[in-house]
């Protein structure tokens, strides 16, 4: 052993972290507190409870509904198609760049957000898009249905071409974490594909399966300029709502209301994230 | 649970259903511990965060980089006297910088190429897409640097406030006396350079029966065309769209109500789409009918033009409603004898007479007039003179309370 | 049994139907950027190439895309093996920090950033490199995401040991036996910070820089073929970019940077 080895073992375990933990306060921690501190200050910067106060009015309440629901449900259908595409991907053979293919292009397409995301679906079915003609031209009135791009359901739609990469990304490790050792061995000792997947495999994917579906959440709970292009504020959001405080044309002296609406966001966020935490914790601990 | 699994996890427990904290409790080999840990970290974590917040709290308000610019006092009233001069000094400066001006915005891609012709003086616009509450955090950002903009355009409660907090130095301009009271601010920290109307911007290749009223815009014929040009929560224009309506529907500058509900009639009838009616939009015909300022209408026709299209704006007779922008040099601003140069180019230069152009109306619009310079086809497209005079924009606290009721009612209204 | 045995009809319409989820949007904004009025041009595309403004942009870019990977690679790779080696009890702090992003609304961090910024590093705040630890931050969970996948991958213990006990130093112990290990860990993690740089709209916009996005943004106000045009280019590009550096990284003896990305 080097002597070098020798003074590294006397060093602290935080040292090593040290960069990362500075790197992080300075730039994710102090703006968040900031954000937060933000949010009990009045215009001329003294404390009020104000901004909470008109933060839980009933179109703000609406808001945080809203973008609940619209999280949670892009959440869930992208969680299970996500998962079900994982395993179809990790599982097919045949053809043999199938899985790169997907992989990299998740890598891509959970990013994919904002204008060119909102352009491509505009493009596609909006009132004047490609699919919508073309459903027209086998008689099919989209529009006529009373679907809408520019609605809550359309944005549904949207957020999925991000979610489900997400979820691929997120599955992959534990979708390939179920090895193909066990799943012979469920069959040797007699159990059916039912009881494999209900016994063994729905267990062993559930804690990776729910930590997914949480960061899907909070991911689509803090989208912004995806909503803003495509509704510009018709559908109650709450990152939209705080950009009408924080950086608009209309609502002057008040951006304390859009922290307070922020801290409200931190609030929920942080409390799914929790929960991801814990659950990620079992998932290490049965493939590890 | 199968016990030919058991067998390749570490979990130690015999029974192997997951208790969540029970388990994490043991101690495993290289993993991260469980609650004991977890409440250190948190208590820990949360002392230190106050013991920093406070510590930052507090070097942030003896840093002097926050702290607020003393404003300097207003300069001698400028002369026409003092113009040379100006000249002089702005192309020893050598650069104007501007912010959130759009090309085709009340002309300002005309008003600015016709600057630098003039003077030589180059002018770059930063974020031309910018919203004013961004103006104001640039002025804040980029205190100092030498990208801070020399010179902010922001509706009239961000104006309020760029005073308030000091980011802007006053400057009254030549023709300062003959610009009316309600368009400059009493002690010369803005300048509103010019104003407009809201109007109905028509694609009539594919409406041909354009609508003349806000009334009429409640006819089926219009369903899915009409749009405005952003939120009324996000966007001025759009607010003053809804407070036309409001005066359309027997409200007034007090009252935004009747406007909200109107809009909440179209919006349930499917004439009024949540689009906005940007000049991308109109010119791919998504937004078939804008509500908006008549100075955005003739860039917006420029673009359809390409493409073969045909936008005609008109003022609808039963409300009409007036806005104005403010125009303020900064605080700090790295090129002031190029920024003041610019004001006069706005207010009483050629640059005024180009708003024209773009359907804007220049502050000195009654003196042009009266000078002859107007051409007649230019005054015929705008409301009289006197009925320019009777125009009423709306005070702070009418805007304040007009916002407040938006940004309360138009989620439910819309809905 | 027979389930394996015949054709995976579901899994392939999974896959099926998935893919023309992703595929539909990406035709349609490629029919619209080719259409105007009257026919099919090309005068999108060559309306961009011509902007300087979109060279400007795309240099910006990938300045700041090269600079953040290099960057958080150099602060998260050692972070992760000191974790793991070392000081495994902060793994669960670490992880947790990391998802803190995702927490905080990134249109709010400005007003936080601007406060104690302005007052440490107001030179820095005139640059957009400004941008870069703010990017850093947002591609944490990502490429510690990756790397964690990585090195719980290979044995790292058994490594260090094992190089310890052939003579090597700390340095050659990181350089020759563990970083060539984690290579296609590293390379994933640096795939998904591009696509995170390149895709950023929130921050750039609110800090005023002409970055990529941005440009796209402000293209679509006035011309929606062009934004439509540039679109497209990004997201085949980036895709391009990824699976090229796959297929190299795969023939020089890693793993697919795909499997890679998609194990974070």
């Amino acid at each position: 052993m080097e002597s070098g080895d020798r003074v590294k073992r006397r060093l602290p375990g935080w040292i090593g972290i040290a960069p990362f933990l500075i790197v992080a306060f300075l730039f994710l921690i102090w703006p968040a507190y900031a954000v937060v501190l933000q949010a009990f200050k009045d215009a001329d910067g003294g404390f009020t409870l104000d901004n909470i106060a008109t933060a839980t009015g009933p179109q703000y309440r609406d808001a945080f509904l809203t973008s609940g629901l619209l999280s949670l449900a892009t959440a869930l259908i992208g969680g299970v198609l996500g998962t079900l595409l994982t395993y179809a991907v990790s599982t097919l053979e045949r053809p043999r760049f199938l899985k790169s293919a997907m992989s990299t292009f998740s890598g891509v397409a959970s990013q994919f957000g904002g204008v060119p995301l909102a352009f491509a679906f505009v493009a596609s079915i909006g009132s004047a898009g490609l699919v919508t003609a073309l459903l027209a031209k086998i008689g099919i009135n989209l529009y006529g249905t009373g679907f809408s791009l520019l609605s809550f359901s359309g944005l549904v739609i949207v957020y999925l071409y991000f979610q489900i990469p997400l979820m691929l990304i997120v599955m992959t490790p534990a979708v390939e974490g179920l090895r193909a050792s066990w799943r012979e061995a469920a069959e040797g000792l007699g159990a059916s594909t039912f009881q494999y997947w209900a016994r063994v495999g729905i267990p062993l994917l559930t804690p990776a399966f729910i930590g997914g579906v949480v960061l899907l959440f909070a991911n689509a709970f803090a989208a912004y300029a995806t909503a803003q292009v495509l509704t510009s504020g018709s559908v109650n959001l709450v990152p939209i709502q705080i950009g009408f405080f924080v950086q608009g044309n209309v609502f002057a002296g008040n951006s304390g209301v859009g922290y307070a609406l922020a801290l409200g966001m931190i609030i929920v966020v942080s409390l799914a994230l929790l929960i991801n935490i814990l659950l990620q914790r079992r998932v290490s601990r049965w493939t590890s | 649970m199968d016990p030919a699994l058991s067998s390749l996890t570490r979990c130690r427990s015999p029974s192997v259903h997951l208790r969540g904290l029970d388990a994490a409790r043991r101690p495993h080999q290289g993993d991260a511990v469980g609650s004991d840990l977890t409440r250190r970290v948190f208590l820990g974590g949360a002392l230190t965060l106050g013991a920093v917040g406070v510590g930052a709290l507090t070097l942030e308000k003896a840093s002097s980089a926050n702290a607020p610019l003393d404003v300097p006092a207003a300069p001698p009233p400028m002369t026409a006297a003092d113009l040379p001069d100006l000249i002089a000094a702005a192309k020893q400066e050598g650069r104007l910088s501007l912010i959130a001006m759009p090309s085709t915005w009340a002309n300002y891609g005309q008003i600015i190429t016709a600057f630098e012709a003039e003077y030589g003086i180059p002018v770059d616009v930063q974020s031309p897409n910018a919203t004013s509450a961004q103006e104001l955090t640039a002025l804040r950002l980029m205190r100092g640097q030498d990208r801070l903009p020399d010179v902010i355009e922001v509706g009239p409660a961000f104006a309020r406030q760029a005073v308030a907090q000091g980011l802007v130095q006053p400057y009254k301009c030549i023709a300062w006396d003959k610009i009316p009271a309600d368009l400059k601010h009493p002690d010369g920290m803005w300048t509103g350079s010019y104003y407009g109307l809201i109007s109905f911007g028509v694609n009539t290749n594919r409406v041909p029966d354009p609508p003349k009223t806000w009334a009429e815009l409640t006819k089926p014929a219009y369903k899915g065309m009409l749009a405005t040009n952003g939120d009324p929560r996000q966007a001025n224009s759009a607010l003053n769209a809804v407070w036309a309506a409001s005066l359309a529907n027997r409200g007034s500058l007090d009252d935004i109500g009747p406007g909200i509900e109107f809009f909440g009639k179209l919006s349930r009838q499917g004439n009024y789409i949540p689009l906005q009616a940007n000049v991308g939009n109109l010119a791919n015909q998504q937004v078939l009918i804008a509500l908006d300022w008549s100075f955005n209408m003739p860039g917006a026709a420029g673009v359809l033009a390409k493409s073969g299209l045909t936008l005609t704006a008109a003022v609808p007779a039963d409300g009409v409603m007036g806005g104005m922008y403010c125009d303020a040099i900064s605080n700090g601003a790295p090129h002031p004898a190029a920024a003041k140069l610019w004001i006069e180019w706005i207010t009483s230069g050629k640059g005024a007479l180009l708003y024209l152009d773009g359907g804007a109306i220049p502050a000195l619009y009654p003196q042009f007039v009266a000078q002859g310079i107007v051409p007649a086809d230019v005054q015929a497209k705008l409301p009289s003179i006197n009925e320019l005079k009777a125009l009423h924009f709306p005070t702070m606290d009418q805007t304040a309370k007009a916002s407040a009721a938006v940004g309360a009612q138009w989620n439910r209204a819309i809905a | 049994m027979t389930g394996r045995r015949s054709a995976p009809v579901g899994r392939w319409a999974i896959v099926a139907v998935c893919i023309a989820f992703f595929a539909i949007p990406l035709a349609a904004l490629a029919v619209f950027s080719f259409t105007s009025g009257s026919g099919w041009t090309t005068a999108a595309y060559s309306a961009i190439v011509r902007d300087p403004q979109f060279w400007k942009s795309v240099g910006l870019s990938l300045l700041l895309a090269v600079l953040t990977t290099v960057l958080s690679l150099l602060l998260m790779v050692p972070t992760v093996l000191w974790v793991h080696l070392r000081a495994p009890q902060y793994r669960g702090l670490i992880e947790a920090i990391t998802l803190l992003v995702f927490a905080v609304p990134p249109i709010t961090l400005v007003i936080g950033a601007s406060g104690l910024l302005l007052g440490l590093v107001p030179k820095l705040l005139g640059t957009p490199l400004i941008l870069v630890p703010f990017y850093i931050v947002l591609s944490f969970a990502f490429t510690f995401r990756a790397l964690d996948a990585g090195v719980k991958s290979v044995d790292l213990q058994t490594l260090v040991d094992a190089a310890h006990s052939l003579g090597a130093g700390t340095a050659s112990t990181v350089l020759r036996v563990i970083l060539p290990n984690l290579r296609t860990a590293i390379l994933g993690a640096a795939f998904l910070t591009i696509t995170v740089v390149l895709g950023e709209y929130v921050l750039s916009s609110l800090f005023l820089y002409n970055t990529l996005p941005v440009y796209m943004a402000d293209v679509g106000t006035s011309q929606a073929q062009g934004a439509a045009a540039l679109a497209l280019i990004t997201v085949l590009f980036t895709w391009l970019l990824l699976i090229a550096v796959s297929v190299v990284s795969r023939r020089l003896g890693g793993e697919r940077v795909g499997t890679m990305i998609a194990s974070t």
